[in-house]
């Protein structure tokens, strides 16, 4: 199979009441085949990616727009599987850049990236948002696919959220496990899995951080074992956000769906709807 | 850079500077706690620390010291490095650390600084800005700015681990190569460049104000 630059568009709007996919502009290996409205009246958008992952050199970019009051849920078809790299290719890139217009909500949901023995990967998120705009996204990165761990040349993952204007979450980590062991105490330790999950609402007043923090790490220590760990930090502003170390995939799903369903309580009065996958 | 400029900033990068800089641990309190890094663990766990985040905050003390005190912008720089430290506590005490220090500062450098103040000020900012305002050059307090960080960890560990004062003088003598390191590495790096992978201690950051008891604010 050979690379691929890819683009792949999608804007949500609200249309008679109701939210709408109103612009898909894709190339492949991008595909959506359709959109649906989930139980709590959102709209639902599946991302397919028809290669079944990311390969060496690959481009792949995603714009999502969202007008004001929308409110959408992406996922994936399945784990973003980042194939093996000849010496001398380029790495598979990926981008996001999504903007959420006043009082919309975009809750993005991507199942984990598996990074192969010998990929190098490099992906950059910015998430844009205006007054009241919210955002639910976790990321989960798994040490490589079954049998495989951290064997992997190179991953390179930034994060920016940006909430009317300000930055209020930049990271970017780069993790080269053959040069550097991750399993020390201030990056992996004896955990394999990662996972962030960030929960932000642009303008919501300031005091409603600090009780939604302690209410999710009550959760999180009640969620602790000896194959997951769980921390929550409010932001410098407008958001919260919880990291997850674990021994496997599943434990990290379980407590991102529990720290949501808190979360989405908390800020928006409503259960989230999960989508249509098995957790 | 003028002899006298080399001894303010020995002077600022004391561990014995009044800004509370004792008062904090930056997670290793919670690390010690649950058993994740002893005595035999903390040198490796301070490699990464130093390679990692404070690799980070060198970054922005470096953006500071370079500006020289022209057109700087601390509040814009300090909201961008807040963007980048995901943990409450260490992100506030970093700020309190540098409000005390910028203050300080203020009364000692004896004529208006021509800084317009911030609102808040993170410490490597406050740091890199007043050895920018003494001229000194800014890859000298880049590494005095690590310096004083790696003595103050290693201050916390001597009360929070069995580590004897001569060990913990072996140790920041062990580690005056990474310091170098990553003083090294942010002269060629751009602020948005700087990579930084710590989920180990960003998780012990957060969990440390459930601590049952606790010699630490952070």
């Amino acid at each position: 199979m050979t690379s691929s630059c890819a683009h792949l568009q999608l804007s949500f709007a609200e249309v008679g009441g109701t939210p709408r996919l109103t612009e898909c502009l894709q190339e492949p290996p991008w595909k959506v085949v359709r959109s649906f409205v989930s139980a709590d009246g959102a709209c639902l958008v599946h991302l397919h990616n028809l290669s079944g992952g990311v390969l060496a050199g690959d481009q792949l970019d995603l714009d999502i727009r969202v007008a004001a009051g929308a409110r959408v849920q992406l996922t994936t078809a399945g784990a973003t599987r980042v194939y093996r790299a000849n010496p001398g290719d380029p790495p598979a890139r990926q981008r996001l850049d999504a903007e959420a217009g006043e009082d919309a909500l975009i809750e993005y949901l991507p199942d984990p990236i598996i990074p192969f023995a010998g990929s190098r990967y490099s992906q950059n998120s910015v998430f844009h948002f205006a007054r009241h705009a919210g955002l639910f996204w976790w990321e989960i990165v798994a040490p490589g696919r079954a049998g495989e761990r951290f064997v992997y040349r190179q991953l390179d993952i930034g994060t920016e959220i940006y909430s009317e204007g300000l930055p209020i979450a930049i990271e970017r980590a780069r993790l080269d496990p053959a040069v550097r062991p991750l399993d020390n105490p201030a990056q992996l330790g004896r955990f394999t899995h990662t996972a962030s999950f960030f929960i932000c609402r642009a303008a919501e007043p300031a005091s409603t951080w600090p009780p939604l923090e302690a209410a999710l790490a009550c959760a999180a220590r009640g969620l602790a074992s000896g194959e997951v760990a769980w921390g929550v930090s409010t932001l410098v502003e407008d958001g919260l956000v919880i990291r997850g170390l674990a021994t496997e995939t599943r434990y990290l799903r379980r407590g991102l769906l529990e720290f949501w369903r808190l979360a989405k309580l908390a800020l928006y009065g409503a259960e989230p709807v999960p989508p249509r996958k098995v957790y | 850079m003028p002899r006298h400029a080399l001894l303010r900033l020995l002077q600022l990068a004391d561990s014995v500077l009044p800004i509370g800089g004792a008062a904090h641990s930056f997670g290793l309190e919670s690390l010690a706690a649950n058993g994740a890094v002893s005595a035999l663990t903390l040198e490796a766990f301070l490699r990464v620390r130093i390679a990692e985040s404070l690799t980070l905050e060198a970054a922005f003390c470096r953006a500071a010291a370079l500006a020289g005190g022209q057109g700087l912008d601390l509040d814009n720089l300090s909201r961008q490095l807040s963007a980048r430290m995901p943990a409450r506590e260490p992100r506030s005490a970093s700020l309190a650390l540098g409000r005390r220090f910028w203050s300080l500062f203020a009364s000692l450098y004896g004529s208006p600084l021509p800084v317009a103040d911030a609102a808040a000020i993170h410490h490597s900012v406050a740091f890199g800005a007043a050895a920018g305002l003494l001229t000194v050059d800014p890859c000298d307090a880049t590494l005095a700015w690590l310096q004083q960080a790696v003595t103050t960890a290693v201050s916390a560990a001597t009360r929070l681990l069995p580590l004897g004062q001569s060990a913990a003088q072996a140790l920041i003598w062990d580690l005056a190569p990474d310091i170098s390191a990553a003083a090294e590495r942010v002269r060629h790096a751009e602020l948005c460049e700087v990579a930084c992978f710590t989920p180990a201690l960003d998780i012990a950051c957060m969990t440390h104000p459930a601590l049952e008891t606790r010699l630490f604010i952070s």
